[in-house]
């Protein structure tokens, strides 16, 4: 039996909901990210300013230049990632198995849940309106439907906003030969670049290029997942969130209100990245051997250093004391605009009693210096250093046990 | 316009089977009544439980917030045109 999968997108997601919370924003170019004249970039465009040539990733002050009524409105995390637990929900029910594919958008594999191509519209139709049902009026999204996850992504993108769009066999080739080739998720800039190169300009010359000469050109995945791409076919799966695989790694970033060659300022972002990830490590019962950090400078080039240590560690200090070491000997070559720290290899957290009583101190303190912040609140104790970093704070996303957060 | 105001404020709410809906508040000395709960979210601040209400009536939106630990309500921002 044929699989039916769909591939939910909310419309301008981020501007929708809070056009939804705010009705007097409805019908005006709103978008969200940042403040007017700030240096950060759109998250979010509203369907009105998006008619602008308003688009996500672009700075603020381009997009006030398009449209000088823009609304601006700074991000709220926890109202986006409770209405998405809201849809969630209700996508729950209608399927077993639903792949959150990021914050906006999800995989549900609706097979044996429909009957026919028919049975799955309506069930679509049905999922659209219990979301302005149970969310809200403003809350819409495009559905894909088709035999798997390829063709489903692509056609939720066919028609937006609030659209539906099937693809079968009768209208697959017809709709593959209609699109262009960066329009399939996975071929980026750079694949588009080396596919013009060899003279694939288009999905059917695609089809058409013999599959050895795209093996020798991208490999032996890539270059016969690029002939499957032309041809419609993917056999990945649906995975659920109970079936997702383990944690690989951890990871926080920061990009800077401004550029800085400040030491001590970059120590003290690094400090507080290193608190967050630690506590979601040891929230996770997690610890990590290798340790990441790395830097985005002025000019958008970036660096970093990689060490893997002898012990698995999930300690803010320790993981702070390695980042120290690694930026007190390295020489600023610009001025630093984004700082991050990844930890990776992990294993269980199964850290022994150290031998040292000054160790065995800290190793005794940190589970109830996390219950005190679990209890008041993200950072109620937090190290000296960080004492001054309340400026910064608000804008450093990231993890609160039991909190709503989902950066 | 939007005005952040963050202010404590006096509540008239309904608990219904599974959900609490805000249906006037005093601020100062006026009154306002809430036509619409346009979203709810919420917010883990530590054990604290904070819910978000985004309501509106004819021509302003509010958002309002119950502390469920302090038990309390404040008025957090406004818009009017």
């Amino acid at each position: 039996m044929k699989k039916i999968i769909f591939h939910i997108d909310m419309n301008s997601y981020f501007a929708s909901v809070e056009q939804q919370a705010n009705p007097f924003l409805r019908g005006k170019p709103i978008v969200v990210g940042g403040k007017e004249g700030s240096r950060s970039v759109i998250v979010a465009a509203s369907i009105e300013a998006k008619k602008f040539g308003i688009k996500t990733a672009m700075p603020t002050f381009e997009a006030k230049k398009l449209c000088p009524n823009l609304i601006f409105l700074e991000p709220d995390g926890s109202k986006y990632m409770q209405t998405t637990k809201m849809f969630l929900k209700i996508f729950n029910q209608f399927s077993d198995k639903v792949e959150v594919f990021s914050i906006d958008e999800a995989f549900l594999d609706m097979t044996g849940w429909c009957k026919n191509w028919q049975s799955a519209r309506d069930k679509a139709n049905k999922i659209k309106f219990e979301i302005k049902q149970q969310i809200g009026e403003r809350i819409t999204c495009s559905i894909g439907i088709a035999t798997n996850k390829l063709l489903a992504k692509l056609a939720s993108d066919m028609q937006k906003p609030n659209g539906l769009v099937v693809i079968n066999e009768k209208n697959k080739i017809q709709v593959l030969d209609s699109i262009k080739l960066d329009d399939f998720c996975g071929i980026g800039r750079r694949i588009l670049q080396r596919l013009e190169n060899i003279g694939v300009e288009s999905v059917k010359k695609l089809r058409q290029y013999p599959v050895e000469k795209l093996v020798r050109e991208f490999g032996p995945f890539y270059g016969q997942k690029l002939k499957d791409m032309s041809n419609g076919h993917d056999d990945s799966v649906v995975i659920s969130a109970e079936q997702e695989a383990e944690v690989k790694s951890i990871s926080r970033a920061y990009t800077l209100p401004y550029d800085t060659f400040d030491k001590q300022e970059i120590l003290q972002v690094l400090l507080h990245l290193c608190e967050k990830c630690g506590r979601e490590l040891r929230h996770k019962k997690l610890a990590g051997r290798t340790l990441q950090f790395f830097w985005r400078f002025s000019d958008f080039t970036h660096s970093g250093f990689r060490v893997t240590l002898d012990s698995y560690i999930n300690d803010s200090l320790e993981l702070y004391k390695r980042g120290l070491e690694i930026l007190s000997r390295y020489r600023l070559p610009s001025a630093v605009r984004l700082i991050g720290i990844r930890v990776s290899n992990l294993a269980p957290n199964s850290r022994q009693i150290p031998l040292f009583q000054a160790d065995r101190q800290r190793f005794e303190l940190v589970p109830y210096l996390d219950q005190i912040n679990d209890r008041y609140g993200e950072l109620t104790v937090k190290p000296a250093h960080l004492l001054k970093l309340s400026r910064l704070r608000k804008k450093i996303g990231g993890f609160r046990q039991g909190s709503d957060d989902f950066s | 316009m939007f005005n952040k105001i963050d202010e404590p404020i006096e509540v008239i709410c309904a608990f219904l089977k599974n959900k609490s809906l805000p249906l006037y508040f005093r601020w100062g000395n006026r009154r306002y009544k809430i036509d619409k709960v346009n979203l709810v979210h919420s917010v883990r601040r530590g054990r604290d439980k904070l819910y978000f209400y985004s309501v509106s009536n004819k021509s302003n939106y509010f958002k309002l917030c119950f502390d469920t630990e302090k038990n309390c309500w404040t008025l957090n921002e406004s818009y009017s045109e």
